[in-house]
């Protein structure tokens, strides 16, 4: 107990040098006249990173990566925008007509009047402003998610709001560009907030990328929501600069019939992590979740991936691979959730694959072979 | 005579009673569709019907060309001419699917007193059957259902009922899961089977899968009955209004 208390105090001394503390001071009045839940959603956030910071080393689900790239580097906010970021990402990337992107960021900041405009793609900023969206930012990755959501969750100004609604099918795969660097050691708070209705489909590729040999951080988080019956196809695409920090969460919320198909591709960052947890919600969910990843130099490439089979008839498939060469380290950490649910019993199991390095897992799970289990 | 004919069906799984009262006819030929909110009772409808022991029939009568269905064990059903696609369709694995449908297709000859196909008039039948649901060879050399994605275990279960050439069929939820090109293929295969003699029963929680397959009637399961029954308008006001109408109908009727 009195240790706690002398902990407790430990903290609120450090409150001082919280990292990021001088650019959120700044960046704080700009958001004054926000909507409520949305200054909720960010002093909550907020309060978690001036409490907890950095995952510490003894952290189970940080054990493995090192982010000292991250805490010794001293990024802060940059001032100003940078456009020569987003037109160097664009000449690089030599996209083909079809996979223009629909909505691009340097930084987090919306590149105005770039790409084709795309219906159902807004910008987050002027999407949260209207109260009445029933999707909002913060209901699948809020502040308890871990540190670095937290952090998200204090800076969420703007991203990628794509709403498709009940009964549409999208043909053209709707491209979400996040371009980042361009200043000294950059921080690039990216979110993305994707809704795809009842029976609808659609396909969103989202690109990170930014300058070679540039030091950044680029902190994302893509919130997922796939309603009945539902397709939806994401692709997201690492081409972080080599001397980059990237870390990501994508969290997926997966209601009955709904089709999920992820494709995570990591070639950038010299430190890459991400983590994609899918919840699947009802019956008859369809889940699978690829990953490549393809490291050299003194890269860290790190995937974590957790699939959540809270209700009974759906299925989930997972292929991970990666190519290491040099010194290049790779992680991954796959948790696999089965509740077993007979009539109106209900027992919770949990069933963990931890894997590391170049990995393959392939799962089916039915509630006829949860039982065998048992 | 009807095809199939159930009356003041009450059924529980476990202590919960689930289906307090359903009456349905069904003549050949016709296509019914049953729709419904989750826990309408939709899936148990079609499990009794299929004979899965996890249900008690507490009462009621369901009449299957003029035999009591409720005697007679899921394999007499099905040789009887009832064939149930499954909502989800379970894996065989090692068993190959080729094997798997001629067993069954003799088993349902041998029942209406014909000779067994051998191995060279099966074949010749499965690949009509492909022909016409336009489905790949490769599906006959894989094992039943194994590694299949959703779209292809529900056209699965349809090539097994062009197979097998039920008298009724009841397709459960075939429609969910899948995408708009598996829908249509799908809904496609399912009205090529139309053929004037089989009654098919299509139980569905979404309106979408009724735009290939034209049912003759639509229904309306609720709480355990059929509230409304009527065509295929029924189940596009559905679709756009949802069930909530339906409630205060019911209500109101109950009411006077």
């Amino acid at each position: 107990m009195r240790e706690a208390n002398v902990n407790n105090m430990t903290k609120e001394l450090d409150t001082s040098t919280v990292p990021f503390e001088t650019d959120f001071q700044a960046f704080l009045p700009d958001q004054l006249g926000e909507p409520a839940w949305l200054a909720a959603l960010r002093a909550g956030g907020w309060a978690t990173w001036q409490l907890e910071g950095y995952p510490a080393r003894n952290d189970e689900e940080w054990r493995f990566t090192p982010i000292s790239v991250i805490t010794e580097g001293n990024y802060c906010r940059p001032t100003s925008f940078n456009t020569k970021v987003y037109e160097e990402s664009l000449a690089r990337l030599e996209l083909p007509d079809a996979l223009l992107p629909a909505i691009s960021f340097v930084n987090g900041d919306l590149v105005p009047d770039a790409g084709n405009t795309m219906q159902f793609v807004h910008s987050l900023k002027s999407y949260n402003n209207d109260a009445s969206n029933p999707v909002r930012p913060g209901g699948l990755v809020n502040h308890s998610t871990g540190s670095f959501a937290a952090l998200n969750n204090a800076f969420l100004e703007d991203g990628a709001a794509i709403v498709i609604p009940d009964g549409v099918t999208t043909s053209d795969p709707i491209v979400v560009l996040y371009a980042n660097g361009g200043s000294n050691a950059a921080y690039a708070n990216l979110r993305s907030l994707i809704s795809v209705g009842r029976n609808s489909s659609a396909t969103v590729i989202e690109i990170f990328t930014g300058s070679a040999n540039e030091k950044y951080f680029a902190n994302v988080v893509t919130e997922v929501y796939v309603d009945e019956g539902g397709q939806f196809t994401h692709i997201r695409l690492n081409l972080e600069g080599d001397s980059s920090a990237h870390i990501g969460n994508t969290t997926v919320s997966l209601q009955r019939d709904s089709v999920l198909s992820s494709h995570n591709i990591t070639f950038g960052g010299l430190l890459s992590r991400h983590d994609i947890v899918c919840r699947l919600l009802g019956t008859g969910v369809s889940c699978t979740v690829n990953g490549i990843y393809l490291g050299h130099g003194e890269q860290l490439m790190d995937n974590h991936t957790t699939i959540d089979h809270a209700a009974p008839h759906c299925e989930s498939h997972e292929l991970y691979k990666g190519i290491l060469g040099d010194k290049a380290r790779g992680v991954f950490n796959g948790k696999i959730f089965v509740r077993l649910m007979h009539k109106k019993l209900m027992q919770n199991r949990q069933i963990r694959f931890y894997c590391s390095q170049t990995t393959l897992v392939s799962t089916r799970n039915h509630s006829w072979k949860s039982s065998l289990m048992t | 005579m009807s095809l199939l004919e159930i009356r003041g069906l009450t059924a529980r799984a476990g202590s919960k009673e689930i289906l307090k009262g359903v009456d349905l006819k069904i003549n050949a030929g016709e296509v019914h569709a049953v729709m419904g909110l989750n826990g309408s009772g939709k899936s148990t409808l079609a499990n009794v019907l299929s004979g899965k022991d996890d249900y008690e029939v507490t009462g009621g009568e369901i009449m299957f060309e003029g035999k009591d269905l409720l005697e007679m064990s899921p394999e007499e059903r099905s040789r009887a001419g009832l064939f149930m696609a499954f909502q989800y369709p379970v894996e065989l694995p090692g068993v190959n699917n080729t094997y798997f449908l001629k067993a069954a297709l003799n088993a349902v000859r041998k029942e209406n007193g014909l000779d067994a196909l051998d191995a060279m008039d099966f074949m010749k039948l499965v690949r009509e059957k492909l022909k016409v649901l336009e489905i790949g060879e490769d599906l006959l050399k894989r094992e039943v259902n194994v590694g299949f994605s959703g779209g292809e275990k529900k056209r699965n279960e349809i090539f097994q009922m062009a197979v097998l050439d039920p008298r009724l069929a009841i397709l459960d939820e075939t429609d969910s899961g899948l995408d708009i090109d598996a829908l249509r293929a799908v809904g496609s295969g399912v009205t090529k089977l139309r053929d004037g003699k089989r009654g098919i029963v299509v139980i569905t929680h979404y309106q979408r899968l009724l735009n290939y397959i034209e049912p003759d009637f639509v229904h309306v399961l609720m709480d355990g009955r059929i509230v409304l029954s009527g065509t295929r308008e029924l189940a596009l006001k559905l679709e756009a209004e949802g069930y909530a109408w339906l409630e205060d109908h019911v209500k109101t009727v109950a009411a006077v």
